[in-house]
């Protein structure tokens, strides 16, 4: 699988570029994203010196633009992706038809890859956005391989990836949940919550389970795993260490057993 | 103004239908399980004796053949099936193989998921997919959908959804495990004192007691949710 990795400035790139990272996916402030702006690049500059450096390595830059923004902030957005587009970034992720059409009739031609927050758990999912010539689908994180294997498995050669994901698990489905906006600071999802039959926490999958989800996933034919941004350099190191260590075993054919008692080691984080 | 309720798919009987309402909504926009198959579907006319709207949630592939099996059976160009839609999948499915057999409602989430695009993409969205009407749930996702000249408006009460998971709060497993129905007659309010409202938990969505729906506004029809299914 290669392996596509999130980074939040030239250093990380550059490191993730020297270890094994076939992509690296940045964030840039001021371009709408799903995460906070302390993991997004800073400023156009850099994302330019991020660029440069892909080229300079043959590898390829990806721009997140996964977020929904006020549609009068189009011909704005437009006007600054098709610059960073023309500068020589491989591809956008994309959440929202509606950006992706905006753009493209814009003249924002590049290659654009539908996030994991466009809500497409199913083949004709797939067929809605064909229209709009995506060449790759991020799954959703929280769609077994199980069952996406009718949209891995496309006659469109539409590619797949899927989330690296032992810490980043959200119980609910990310686009579709109001808990962000409701609380900054208390997330119900992540508080002990009381109900009339003593505590309840938000269920979040087993080890076993997040691991089954990449073991059939590499099965399946899923071709790029992906690691998410993280606020902390050292971790995303530890991160990309497991994933291109529990790749590898994939490749070479280890049992789910075992890979299931691997995956039970690997460093998790909650800083992402 | 219509009034509707609605119901889980699986398990229902006659003591579920109230005479003053005109409408049954059967399924989920939540849960996958809990979609009727073309057997209770059938089964929920003849109880029923009304108009019967099919309730879906986002949809995995394995869950395409009920619904299509309920198309194909129960509906037909003088007759149209209203399904209330959460994927759009199943808009592309249904515009593709079953238009004008049925029509589409956005629902709640995907309504949600949708709110914040042009209105441009969602003019042509609506006309391009007969989707003819909007589910909501709170005043704010009901006046983005207001300027669109041509649709109707549905309000559900008392709750408004907050979240929506996959991996089931009652069994802890995904919902595509065998379930065995472990929500159906069971809600669990979840409080604390870190948290602005309390919030409900029925099937897989999380919900909060949602305000009245405005009044002058439009909304051709209220949809009451039991507080459990």
């Amino acid at each position: 699988m290669i392996i596509v990795a999130g980074a939040k400035n030239f250093k990380e790139a550059e490191w993730l570029f020297a270890n094994g990272a076939g992509e690296v996916y940045c964030g840039l402030a001021g371009i709408p994203n799903h995460r906070r702006d302390s993991l997004s690049v800073r400023g156009e500059k850099e994302l330019f010196r991020i660029i440069d450096l892909a080229k300079k390595e043959r590898k390829k830059l990806l721009l997140l633009v996964n977020e929904s923004c006020d549609p009068t902030r189009y011909p704005e957005l437009a006007r600054k992706i098709k610059r960073i587009v023309e500068r020589g970034v491989s591809g956008l992720v994309v959440k929202d038809a509606s950006i992706i059409e905006y753009l493209r009739d814009h003249g924002v031609n590049s290659n654009y890859i539908l996030s994991s927050l466009a809500l497409a758990f199913n083949s004709n999912s797939l067929e809605f956005f064909r229209r709009y010539k995506i060449k790759r689908l991020i799954l959703p994180y929280n769609l077994t391989a199980a069952d996406a294997g009718k949209m891995i498995k496309n006659g469109h050669r539409i590619e797949t990836e899927m989330f690296y994901c032992p810490s980043h698990s959200c119980q609910n489905v990310d686009p579709l949940c109001k808990f962000c906006d409701w609380s900054r600071d208390y997330k119900p999802c992540k508080i002990r919550l009381q109900s009339e039959n003593g505590g309840f926490t938000m269920p979040s999958p087993d080890a076993d389970r997040l691991a089954d989800i990449l073991y059939d996933g590499h099965k399946a034919g899923v071709k790029y795993l992906k690691i998410p941004r993280t606020l902390d350099f050292k971790g995303l190191k530890r991160f990309l260490g497991d994933a291109g260590r529990l790749a590898g075993l994939l490749e070479g054919g280890v049992s789910r057993k075992e890979f299931r008692e691997l995956y039970k080691n690997v460093y998790s984080s909650e800083k992402v | 103004m219509q009034t509707a309720m609605i119901l889980n798919g699986r398990r229902f009987s006659a003591r579920h239908s109230v005479p003053e309402i005109d409408v049954i909504y059967l399924g989920s926009e939540f849960c996958p399980n809990l979609l009727p198959g073309p057997v209770e579907f059938g089964r929920a006319l003849k109880l029923f004796k009304k108009r019967v709207v099919l309730a879906t949630p986002f949809l995995t592939d394995r869950r395409f053949g009920n619904i299509e099996a309920i198309i194909r059976k129960y509906s037909s160009e003088e007759t149209p099936l209203e399904i209330v839609a959460n994927d759009l999948g199943l808009i592309h499915l249904v515009r593709q193989k079953y238009a004008p057999r049925a029509r589409v409602a956005l629902g709640r989430i995907l309504g949600h998921a949708l709110r914040s695009s042009g209105d441009a993409f969602l003019e042509k969205f609506f006309a391009e997919n007969r989707v003819f009407s909007v589910e909501t749930d709170s005043p704010d996702l009901l006046a983005r959908y207001e300027r669109f000249p041509g649709l109707s408006h549905t309000y559900h009460i008392p709750y408004s959804y907050m979240g929506v998971t996959r991996f089931c709060p009652w069994e802890r497993h995904w919902v595509e495990e065998k379930c065995r129905y472990a929500c159906l007659g069971r809600a669990k309010k979840l409080t604390s004192s870190l948290i602005p409202r309390p919030l409900h938990l029925m099937s897989s969505g999380y919900f909060a007691r949602g305000p009245m729906p405005p009044r002058n506004r439009g909304i051709d029809r209220i949809v009451y949710q039991p507080s459990v299914h």
